[in-house]
């Protein structure tokens, strides 16, 4: 039970803490939040583990933390209003060619940002180019192009 | 109905194998979850709601000895004995030597003032004849360990416990 209490505890704050840090704290993975990253894996290994290291405390932390997800995705996809609480919604950040500043202040985006997913995945030079930009749930933006 | 495949559309996709994953899938979700109730009961050692089992160490059943079915390769476990009688106290508890060489004593609760070994049991005794007396152990090998265990005068009990991996 304790390896279950523990692995229940540990997804559901770390879902809460990185719902509230943004979309975008780590979706351009910079070398620092990359380190970041393997400082909070290692100090919530350290949480779930506890002081017992045998397999069978791994493989039930495993299957706990798999089991949530698994009913988590079911629920989310039974009831929308779950999916848009844990997972966000979708954000229109640039509409024929003008950035919402409003918006992309608060999603802490800049116009570079769009610029640069504009460039990877469509080759394109300027913002007017572009039909609309989106902040995606993942963190990523997606391109419109003008046609 | 089987989908028709755009003539353009270069992709080995395989319709049944996909529904029949699907099914694997679905049942493999049933047993984790099955499993995570056993880990809440205590089916898989660590702690659970039935994980620990009472067994009367006197006749009269005024002093009882608790410990864990299950237990996990180098994790926590304990014996507690407890006097749950209104003037009676533990002074000796015997346990078989095999079942403690199994076992790592990370400390006894109460400290026992002397510990004998004989006929293949520790005897443990305790000065100012203490209501509560727990062996906090760590199992290191896995598998099943029988123990008989008893208190100085009266019958002996047999405990059986499994240690996962």
């Amino acid at each position: 039970m304790d390896a279950v209490l523990r692995a229940t505890a540990i997804y559901f704050f770390l879902l809460l803490i990185f719902r509230l840090s943004g979309k975008r704290t780590f979706a351009d993975v910079t070398p620092f939040d990359f380190v970041l990253l393997l400082i909070i894996a290692e100090t919530t290994q350290q949480g779930l583990l506890g002081e017992d290291f045998s397999v069978t405390n791994s493989f039930l932390l495993i299957i706990t933390l798999i089991c949530i997800d698994i009913g988590l995705s079911l629920l989310k996809n039974r009831y929308p209003r779950l999916d848009k609480i844990s997972e966000g919604v979708p954000l229109v950040i640039l509409e024929e060619g003008k950035p919402h500043h409003d918006r992309l202040k608060k999603a802490r985006i800049d116009e570079d940002d769009i610029r640069a997913a504009a460039r990877e995945s469509h080759g394109l030079e300027r913002l007017d180019q572009i039909k609309y930009a989106i902040l995606e749930k993942s963190g990523g933006i997606s391109i419109i192009p003008k046609k | 109905m089987p989908r028709e495949k755009a003539k353009t559309l270069e992709l080995e996709d395989d319709l049944s194998y996909e529904r029949r994953q699907w099914r694997i899938e679905r049942f493999s979700w049933v047993i984790m979850l099955m499993i995570i109730i056993g880990a809440v009961c205590g089916l898989f050692g660590g702690a659970g709601l039935f994980l620990y089992n009472k067994a009367p160490l006197t006749t009269t059943g005024d002093t009882e000895m608790e410990y864990p079915r299950f237990g996990r390769f180098m994790s926590a476990l304990s014996l507690t004995f407890r006097a749950t009688g209104t003037d009676n106290t533990i002074s000796t508890i015997s346990i078989e030597e095999h079942y403690l060489n199994t076992m790592q004593i990370d400390n006894i609760t109460p400290s026992p003032e002397k510990v004998e070994a004989q006929n293949g049991m520790l005897i443990y005794s305790f000065h100012g004849s203490p209501r509560q007396v727990s062996f906090n152990l760590k199992a290191n090998s896995i598998g099943m360990h029988d123990a008989t265990i008893s208190l100085t005068g009266q019958e002996a009990v047999q405990i059986h416990q499994f240690i996962y991996p």
